[in-house]
């Protein structure tokens, strides 16, 4: 925001000369002094000295190809972690729970993150014209994302996490990227734009600014946090309204972290690497503003048959249907800018990686669409089916299109030959057949469970009651994912060798070609005129004739040339959409109607829901059951709204790997959950679930306790009790389920630590609590108001079969 | 009274309102976008060839084709 208030400061109703002639002049090896290298130079009153800053891109692409490496690696170590969930046993660091979000966050903000980075800056500046307009805000740009990655990598496998997906990372990290992504990239790449020497802005120039508006918006909102320590924070939204925010902003990272920058990306290293102009400018403006406004709609097809309103459901399914058009007008428009080219394809390895790159992302923005529909995603959701769809975009379409561009750029860069076309070649078959091997099989297995889940009888009752047999029927499809994750990495690994190959043949001394093109003019000596109307002589209305002159798009060329007002526009498009989904969400009070016996968490349940969060058990609990009847029978009564209204954050999961826990509470007996964390295997020898058993030998800080209830009554949690007394009421609940455990048979001490002290014993207060109180026998009313709408048990509800 | 009003209101009506919304925008879009002159939307789509860098490769690849 700063930002973009300080470029309308600098630039309200600047006007440009008509035409630019630009005029490229390399000098052969002419050494720039320094002081024409940050700032242009004004030679004969007009014509700029300029040369392009490619030392920032050769650390973004650096950068890109090291967080690959890490991305990937940790994607199989995951990836081997499900097949084999003894392997870290003991280890708390290094359970899925923990290091399945450090993957998704390395894939999508550290390898994906910098290689949009590197493709930003080397385009923006040659389509630009112009140098970037801070070297030192580049710098701190690289060097601040680099250090957000490290936290991540810090924080997350210590269980610091705020659980929501693709924004786990905790509220001093998320202030360091609103720094770092405004502040200094935002400031950056608004200021080359305006001080840029080529008028119209190319079509890839006007994705980058969709990226960082949106990414900020989305950012900032989903990221309001009430922290209580450097490492722990509380979001303000809770339940519906939390599930709600964490998709409008998931679904909105993909589109706008991962497919508009992307597309940039494509509308500039396409055409260079083919020697083509893109296919059609037309389709190009048509196709960017139907993306940006339907994308921003469609955060609610993750949570269709959830307790979600149904109307924000039947929306985010219509715009997701509709996105399938946009979407495609790219692919379109990327893969017909290789008409006549396509010779090239076969003996240029860029060519090929740009190539299956948008194929794939075509096939993912069919696939997408397609599991938006609430009858497909029925069946889809909570499989491995969204799996594979993920991983055909994320390796599909951003890897191969990161992979391609680096290609293309590293002799660039290094200013040197490719070391091997060939090991460019055959990491680009690798990485195909990876993808492949990767994808199908997760398919298989995504389908399967989801059939299984709702198989049914002819007698009413479920063919798979056992959740844990879904789970050994697509283990050897887990095994099958391995091997395509080990080839994808193996791929990653060759090129780094053609990196690092290449780069030692570099010259001792980079080339620094110096350019030379006039500055635009502040103030142009004439305005441009309305266009005339084609029907200027025609006997037509005014009407008609207006909208001759407005169709001929002189306005959207003016957009075209000017950021700022081009940036409010996608930005308004953005906000507006955004607030058509959310001001009803918050606002209706029937969205979440009122359930009068569901009360507070304890705050031994409270801190016991915070291990639940900080082990990443959504991971691979849901704890959301859909009005459906294998859903029902399986796990109990559906899921209410009005049973997450004390939830911060919600944790409905978006997969199963292991049993939804939505009714959990009451299940089982606290000894039964003691054995479980201990040892899954030996309660369920199928069971991928790994051992916590640091949970039974970790105690709890019974004084944070105090910090956790001020934080649930701030959100709007009533209590009965004085802040003082929960470490006190606490350890009296803690005794209680420690009690049970040691008469059940358990064991008094695990080492150092009692039952009662340990962070088990909370854990298990909280799984004993989810999904019990709508059961709950119904409060006599103590007041003469009635609540405004109200479900109550009597109301039909009737526990579930335990 | 506004309470009462937002209340009231049947809020599954924003699909319907929204889609409206779009369809009208998209189609304007559509009509306007298809008038640009072929001569802009050439010029436009040519701005990133406009600065082709020679590469080694691509000054061996020349020299190669100069020698035959």
């Amino acid at each position: 925001m700063l930002g973009l208030a300080l470029c309308s400061f600098l630039s309200p109703t600047r006007k440009f000369a008509v035409a630019v002639e630009i005029s490229d002049s390399n000098s052969e090896s002419e050494k720039v002094p320094e002081s024409l290298q940050s700032k242009p130079m004004e030679v004969d009153g007009k014509i700029d000295t300029f040369s392009y800053d490619d030392d920032i891109s050769r650390k973004f692409a650096t950068a890109t190809l090291f967080w690959a490496l890490v991305a990937t690696l940790l994607g199989l170590l995951v990836a081997v972690m499900l097949v084999l969930p003894r392997l870290f046993a003991g280890l708390e660091w290094f359970s899925f729970g923990r290091l399945r979000p450090l993957h998704t966050n390395a894939a999508i903000f550290a390898f994906a993150g910098n290689g949009i980075f590197a493709a930003i800056y080397y385009s923006t500046q040659r389509l630009c014209k112009a140098r970037m307009w801070s070297d030192t805000l580049s710098r701190l740009h690289f060097w601040g994302w680099q250090l957000i990655i490290v936290a991540a990598a810090a924080t997350l496998p210590l269980g610091i996490t705020q659980s929501k997906e693709y924004a786990e990372l905790e509220w001093p990290i998320d202030l360091g990227i609103a720094v770092v992504w405004l502040g200094f990239f935002g400031v950056n790449f608004f200021m080359t734009l305006i001080n840029r020497r080529e008028r119209h802005m190319y079509v890839a120039l006007w994705f980058y600014i969709a990226t960082i508006v949106t990414v900020t918006v989305l950012h900032v909102f989903n990221n309001l946090v009430v922290p209580i320590g450097l490492a722990k924070s509380y979001p303000i939204y809770a339940g519906v309204q939390d599930a709600f925010m964490q998709w409008w902003y998931g679904h909105n990272a993909v589109a706008f972290f991962l497919t508009t920058p992307f597309l940039g990306l494509m509308y500039y290293f396409l055409p260079k690497a083919a020697n083509r102009p893109v296919f059609s400018y037309k389709l190009s403006i048509l196709h960017f503003w139907s993306l940006v406004f339907i994308y921003i709609w469609a955060g609610p097809h993750h949570l269709h048959y959830t307790a979600l309103p149904e109307w924000a459901s039947t929306l985010g399914m219509l715009f997701s249907v509709m996105l399938w058009m946009p979407s495609w007008g790219g692919m379109i428009n990327g893969l017909l800018t290789l008409r006549g080219a396509w010779h090239k394809v076969s003996v240029d390895p860029v060519l090929k990686f740009f190539v299956v790159g948008i194929t794939f992302y075509g096939m993912s923005t069919f696939e997408g669409p397609m599991l938006s529909v609430k009858a497909v995603n029925g069946l889809s959701h909570y499989t491995d089916w969204t799996i594979a769809h993920v991983h055909s975009g994320a390796l599909g379409w951003n890897g191969m299109m990161t992979f391609g561009m680096l290609y293309w750029l590293t002799p660039r860069l290094f200013q040197t030959k490719l070391w091997s076309t060939k090991a460019a070649s055959l990491h680009f078959w690798i990485a195909t057949i990876g993808i492949l091997l990767y994808i199908v099989p997760i398919y298989v297995a995504g389908l399967t469970q989801g059939l299984m889940w709702r198989s049914m009888d002819e007698t009413g009752q479920l063919v798979y009651p056992d959740f844990v047999e879904t789970i050994s029927y697509v283990a050897p499809m887990w095994w099958l994912r391995v091997l395509g994750g080990a080839l994808f990495v193996g791929g990653v690994i060759l090129m780094a060798v053609n990196y690092v190959m290449t780069w030692m043949t570099r010259p001792s001394k980079y080339d620094v070609p110096v350019y030379q093109a006039p500055k635009l003019e502040k103030i142009a000596d004439y305005k441009e005129p309305r266009p005339e109307s084609h029907l200027k002589s025609a006997p037509v209305l005014d009407l008609a004739r207006g909208v001759d002159s407005w169709s001929q798009m002189t306005w959207h060329r003016r957009w075209e040339r000017l950021p700022v007002r081009f940036t409010v526009l996608t930005t308004l498009a953005v906000v507006i959409a955004s607030l058509f989904e959310i001001i009803p969400t918050f606002l209706i009070r029937s969205n979440v109607p009122t359930i009068s016996t569901v009360k507070p968490y304890t705050p031994l349940e409270l801190a016991g829901r915070d291990i639940y969060v900080a082990e990443g058990c959504y991971n691979c609990h849901s704890q959301m059951i859909r009005p459906m009847v294998a859903e029902t029978k399986r796990y109990g009564e559906y899921s209410k709204a009005g049973e997450f209204i004390y939830d911060h954050p919600f944790q409905w999961g978006s997969r199963r790997i292991g049993p939804d826990l939505a009714r959990e509470g009451g299940k089982q007996s606290s000894l039964w959950h003691w054995r479980h964390f201990e040892n899954p295997q030996a309660i369920n020898e199928d069971s991928v679930m790994p051992p916590f058993e640091h949970l039974l030998e970790t105690a709890i800080d019974f004084d944070k306790v105090t910090d956790r209830v001020w934080a649930a009554q701030k959100l709007g949690a009533e209590y009965d009790f004085d802040l003082d007394e929960s470490p006190e009421l606490a350890r009296i609940q803690a005794e209680q389920i420690a009690a049970d455990i040691v008469s059940q048979g358990g064991p008094v001490r695990v080492g150092e630590v009692m039952a009662l002290e340990s962070q088990a014993v909370a854990l298990i207060a909280y799984l004993q609590r989810i999904g019990v109180d709508i059961f709950a026998p119904p409060v006599e009313a103590a007041t003469d108001t009635e609540p405004e709408s109200t479900e109550t048990p009597g109301d039909g509800i009737e526990p579930a079969d335990r | 009274m506004l309470r009462d009003v937002i209340q009231a209101i049947d809020y599954s009506d924003c699909a319907e309102i929204a889609l409206a919304l779009f369809c009208f925008a998209f189609f304007l879009m559509v009509f306007a976008t298809m008038r640009l002159s072929s001569r802009a939307t050439h010029r436009f789509a040519s701005i990133p060839l406009a600065d082709t860098v020679v590469t080694a490769d691509d000054a061996a690849e020349e020299e190669t084709s100069g020698n035959e």
